[in-house]
């Protein structure tokens, strides 16, 4: 709802603007030194547990940065004082199988990250919170304001537990198991949506309509599903800052700012950047039928 | 318009940031009641003390010699407009004032006989012999030269004003002058005309606002009628909201800004409205491809009281209706629109009173099973009184409102959201002129302003249909003032003005004070604890002696040396982190975290004139100072956050430049070039290594031209173009990979590091004067302009993403508000 309100916006001032466009661009840019990116969102799902280590590489390098690999790389719950060694998969991945019927995470818990990368410690240490629970999938026919698509849109029924800390969570949507991954589609909300004020509520529309993004639609036979990560409170900055960064453009873009680190080091010669969350997952799956 | 190739939906990502409930998040719940305020005001004794010995300083005047005064009225004869600024002086010599604000004008001159020369510009000269046997009252009416002679080169009368008036980097703009210059989709537009002048820029099309000399948007007082306008845009910032049929009088002061003036740190901008018509009906209209404008005015008792009433609306939506009914029937009740009211009364109640009535309330309104309308709404009341012939007061008592208002509701669930946001003011300001003698021109007065800041009264209705109340608390300002000012003649060549305005705020309750500690910067600063106070009870006050000067010497007739210095403090500041501020930006108050703005400036400037005033031209540097100018740590959060001030920082920052100006005032072919040379920075603790950055609107290079050429009665045609240097910017040098997302980042932490593309743009016009217009009452114009003649996509920003098909690679993005030619035809009438 929300989200088509500005949509709806957009489009009238279009039609006072149409003379406005955008076209790509060549622009010559300098290439910063690469820096080592720990993207280390770990959770609670009963499978297999990814950290995945990088160089940053030149804005405009037209290819996947550069993995790293020989790193040691560790999660240790610091409450049960119980470690977790990644394996190097060679290829910048460092994975955790996890056996089904066991998990790493822990609601309640701390943990801590180690990456031991040429003699440089990296660490950083989080929480893991309790999510929300997903009580049922909805879908509903719809069609497109601006354009001839259309289709089904899914959203979902959840309600946020109360309590007096805020809960923050990342709601992931797929599509037959495709994320909507655009920095523009990142949905993540406090308690249900509107911050205190929606404590212990469902989720409200945004939230639940934003599962499927702007401008996408369900067809028959494809399969939606939802899963609500709980995430601390600087990991929903973080998010929030990864979302402006990626869709910074037009008339009210915000100045461009680095996303921030949750990870630091023991050298102050060497410049980390990454993320490290513990989630604890619900999830649910609905197949579009007519 | 529907034909333009290029089209996008530019909003987009504005609307993106509010798709996932992020506007939602992290917003308290607040309790607390909003008491009305009773504030005293508390500078009153203290001003009325100060007036006494003022006064009691002035009685000194007038020994020597006898002497007499001759004041009163100069007016445009055609219709009873006060001519602003028109010089009076003793024929042959140098001694001589000019008309104030209101055409007000008093000359103090040796007993006898003597010859006066009245002189406007664009008007023939008047001569009138006086014989002074005592004090004199004579007002005098100018008739403007016919629109008919336009072929005959209008007459070199004197006007070297300058040259010899105080003003150092003051431009004033002929509303004839900007309704003859080619405009975006022909719609006269002040702002925009502004932004043709050398100093000023903006950062692109479609932006609210314009900067002075290396000033942020918010530190231009804009007056209409002397009440501040808070948004003068319509549209986000295509459109100004000052309807040009309703405007007389425009005034850029850039520096050597008089005491009676204050409030922001970089510029005044003075509007004054047009009185209306006291000796005829006059109506004023047209059709244009935006607005359609009808303005009236008329006497209501002739050459005593007159009223001007002047309204615009957009019409893009009645003609889209019936295409949205067919194509898009969910949008058929669609709302886009905008409109101004624009009104004024004046009664000349006798010799000594005349009062002034003025208002403005204008509208942006969109809806579709949303709202998202805003607006201003000014109210003044002023009263000219003449104690003598010598002693002319105003008292100003304005209203000020701009809010906003934002909601969404589902019928089918009935959840709702509403939020609304203004900042209101109420002024009272007496003004004073002493025209002491020839010499001595001693203006003083005192204003004060309340404040009311509501940054969000906010509703969220959910499903269950509880009200949940998101407000944030208001907040309350008394700012008061106190200032004298002398423009002293001290030899035939040199002149001086000299003053000080004393300014006060106070920062009040009911309210509560958050205090926060220190932390690194950059960070959003943790809280620490709040205090809570009464109704009227201050929370923190400042107080800042801002003093002025100017000084002229007058090398020759035809040259003259200017300098000036003058201290500003703003005591609000806009809280917006966006390239364009929008309409939902809000004021916030100095307050016991936030510092007031303060701003020094020294101006100089070489002033000549050649070819018996025909071409002005001028040389002018500048440099200035400002402290405390607000900026952002990263992540910040600024709408509806209880904790705003913990996300805001302050810094310093620098402006310098050289601005040169020819303009050709009269002839066929008039107009004027101008280059501005300039450098504009800030340095703020935790923003790009705490060095030296460059401001988002710094333009290394501006070039301006504006020429107007008038053919014959028939034709009259125009051009602008204008080059800017691109406005810098924060380019990645590198690119993160984290969950899938490619995000980019710079390594060197620097921030407006690169530029974007040059800024270039032609625009020409064409006025037809249609021929029957010699003979009929009725006269018509058609205006034919063509904006971005030559069809370039200058880039209001650069931006970097991910290819949309090839996610892996990634690309920079150019966007062009106007990325095409626009051309515009309008069609005015006036009988």
């Amino acid at each position: 709802m929300k989200g088509h309100f500005f949509k709806y916006i957009a489009g009238f001032i279009a039609l006072f603007t149409l003379a406005s466009c955008e076209d790509v661009i060549q622009v010559k840019l300098d290439q910063g030194s690469p820096i080592l990116t720990i993207d280390a969102f770990v959770n609670d799902m009963r499978q297999s547990q990814k950290v995945r280590l990088t160089y940053t590489d030149g804005y405009f390098s037209q290819k996947p940065n550069q993995p790293v690999s020989g790193a040691t790389v560790k999660v240790t719950d610091v409450t049960d004082g119980v470690t977790f060694n990644f394996t190097d998969n060679g290829n910048g991945d460092y994975v955790l199988p996890i056996n089904p019927g066991d998990t790493i995470g822990r609601v309640g818990h701390t943990y801590r990250l180690d990456v031991l990368h040429q003699g440089i410690t990296y660490t950083s240490t989080t929480k893991l919170n309790r999510t929300a629970y997903i009580d049922s999938i909805d879908v509903k026919k719809d069609s497109a304001a601006f354009s001839n698509k259309k289709g089904y849109r899914c959203s979902f029924f959840g309600i946020d537990p109360p309590g007096a800390v805020p809960d923050y969570y990342w709601v992931k949507s797929y599509r037959n198991n495709v994320f909507f991954g655009k920095g523009g589609e990142i949905n993540i909300t406090e308690n249900g949506g509107g911050g205190t004020g929606t404590d212990g509520l469902f989720f409200i529309p945004p939230v639940a309509e934003g599962i499927t993004p702007f401008g996408e639609y369900f067809q028959i036979g494809d399969v939606c599903r939802v899963e609500i990560h709980s995430i601390t409170k600087e990991t929903f900055d973080f998010l929030t800052q990864v979302q402006a960064q990626t869709t910074n453009s037009g008339l009210f873009a915000t100045t461009p700012e680095n996303v921030k680190t949750n990870i630091s080091t023991n050298s102050s010669k060497v410049k980390i950047v990454g993320w490290f969350s513990m989630s604890a997952v619900n999830w649910k799956e609905k197949t579009v039928t007519p | 318009m529907l034909i333009f190739a290029c089209r996008q939906l530019p909003f987009t990502d504005y609307a993106e940031r509010f798709n996932n409930g992020n506007y939602f998040s992290n917003k308290s719940f607040l309790h607390l009641s909003h008491n009305f305020l009773h504030v005293t005001i508390v500078n009153t004794i203290l001003m009325k003390k100060w007036f006494f010995m003022v006064l009691f300083a002035l009685s000194f005047a007038g020994f020597s010699q006898e002497k007499f005064t001759v004041s009163g009225y100069v007016k445009d004869g055609k219709n009873g407009e006060a001519l602003i600024g028109a010089t009076v002086s003793k024929k042959g010599t140098t001694i001589g004032t000019s008309a104030n604000e209101y055409g007000f004008y008093s000359l103090t001159l040796p007993k006898g006989a003597d010859t006066l020369v009245f002189s406007y510009v664009g008007y023939p000269s008047v001569t009138q012999a006086i014989d002074l046997q005592g004090n004199l009252t004579l007002t005098i009416e100018m008739k403007e030269e016919g629109k008919e002679l336009e072929e005959v080169v209008v007459s070199s009368e004197r006007e070297d004003k300058n040259v010899k008036s105080m003003e150092i980097s003051v431009a004033k703009l002929d509303i004839k002058q900007i309704q003859k210059m080619p405009a975006l989709f022909g719609e006269v537009d002040v702002v925009k005309s502004i932004q043709l002048l050398p100093g000023v820029t903006t950062v692109g099309e479609g932006a609210s606002g314009f900067n002075v000399r290396g000033g942020n948007i918010d530190q231009n007082l804009v007056l209409l009628d002397e009440a501040p306008v808070y948004n003068s845009s319509h549209l986000f910032g295509f459109f100004s909201v000052f309807n040009p049929d309703a405007v007389k009088d425009v005034k850029l002061i850039k520096a050597g800004i008089p005491a009676q003036y204050g409030g922001r740190a970089s510029s005044i901008l003075d509007i004054r409205m047009k009185e209306g018509n006291n000796k005829k009906l006059e109506v004023n209209g047209g059709i244009g491809t935006i607005f359609s404008r009808l303005s009236i005015e008329a006497p209501i008792i002739k050459n005593k009281a007159s009223f001007i009433i002047a309204g615009r609306r957009s019409y893009i939506d009645v003609l889209a209706k019936p295409i949205l009914k067919q194509r898009m029937p969910s949008l058929k009740d669609a709302k886009f629109y905008f409109y101004d009211l624009t009104a004024k009364l004046n009664y000349i109640i006798n010799d000594k009173n005349t009062i002034f009535v003025s208002g403005y309330m204008g509208r942006d309104v969109f809806g579709a099973g949303f709202k998202f309308n805003w607006g201003n709404t000014t109210a003044s009341l002023r009263w000219n009184h003449i104690f003598n012939t010598k002693m002319f007061m105003n008292l100003t008592t304005f209203y000020s409102n701009y809010d906003y208002e934002l909601g969404f509701s589902d019928d089918g669930t009935g959840q709702k959201f509403e939020w609304r946001s203004n900042i209101i003011n109420y002024s009272l300001k007496p003004d004073f002129i002493y025209y002491l003698n020839s010499r001595n021109t001693i203006r003083f007065g005192a204003q004060a302003i309340m404040f009311n800041f509501s940054p969000g009264r906010a509703v969220v209705t959910t499903k269950e249909g509880n009200n949940i109340d998101i407000s944030l608390n208001n907040k309350y300002g008394l700012e008061s003032a106190i200032y004298i000012d002398n423009e002293q003649k001290v030899t035939e060549k040199f002149t001086v003005q000299y003053g000080i305005r004393w300014s006060f705020f106070n920062y009040l309750g009911a309210g509560t004070a958050y205090s926060y500690r220190d932390t690194i910067p950059n960070e959003s600063k943790p809280f620490d604890h709040e205090t809570t106070y009464k109704n009227g009870q201050t929370i923190k006050q400042y107080n800042n002696p801002e003093p002025r000067l100017s000084l002229n010497y007058v090398i020759n007739d035809k040259s003259s040396v200017k300098l000036s210095y003058n201290r500003n403090a703003q005591y609000l500041h806009i809280v917006s982190n966006t390239a364009a501020s929008t309409p939902l930006d809000v004021y916030t108050p100095a307050t016991n975290n936030i510092k007031p703005l303060i701003a020094d400036q020294v101006a100089m400037g070489y002033f000549r004139n050649f070819r018996d005033n025909m071409f002005e031209t001028s040389a002018e540097v500048y440099y200035k100072y400002m402290q405390n100018q607000l900026d952002y740590v990263d992540n910040a959060d600024l709408l509806l956050n209880k904790h705003l001030e913990a996300d805001l920082i302050q810094g310093i920052g620098r402006a310098y430049g050289l601005e040169l100006y020819v303009k050709k005032r009269t002839g066929k072919l008039n107009g004027w070039v101008s280059y501005t040379l300039s450098k504009t920075e800030r340095k703020v603790r935790g923003i790009s290594n705490g060095d030296w950055f460059l401001s988002k609107y710094d333009r290394t290079h501006n070039v301006n031209t504006v020429l107007i050429y008038d053919l014959n009665k028939r034709f009259s045609f125009s051009a602008n173009f204008v080059y800017m240097t691109g406005t810098p910017a924060t380019f990645p040098n590198a690119k993160l990979e984290i969950q899938g997302y490619v995000i980019p980042y710079n390594t060197d932490n620097k921030r407006n590091n690169y530029r974007n593309t040059s800024y270039n743009r032609l625009d020409v016009g064409v006025t037809y004067n249609f021929k029957k217009n010699e003979t009929r009452r009725w006269k018509s114009t058609l205006v034919l302009s063509v904006y971005n003649v030559y069809n370039r996509r200058n880039a209001f920003s650069i931006y970097f993403r991910n290819n949309p098909d090839n996610p892996v690679n990634t690309e920079a993005v150019r966007y062009s508000v106007i990325g095409t030619i626009v051309p515009a035809l309008t069609y005015n009438f006036k009988f």
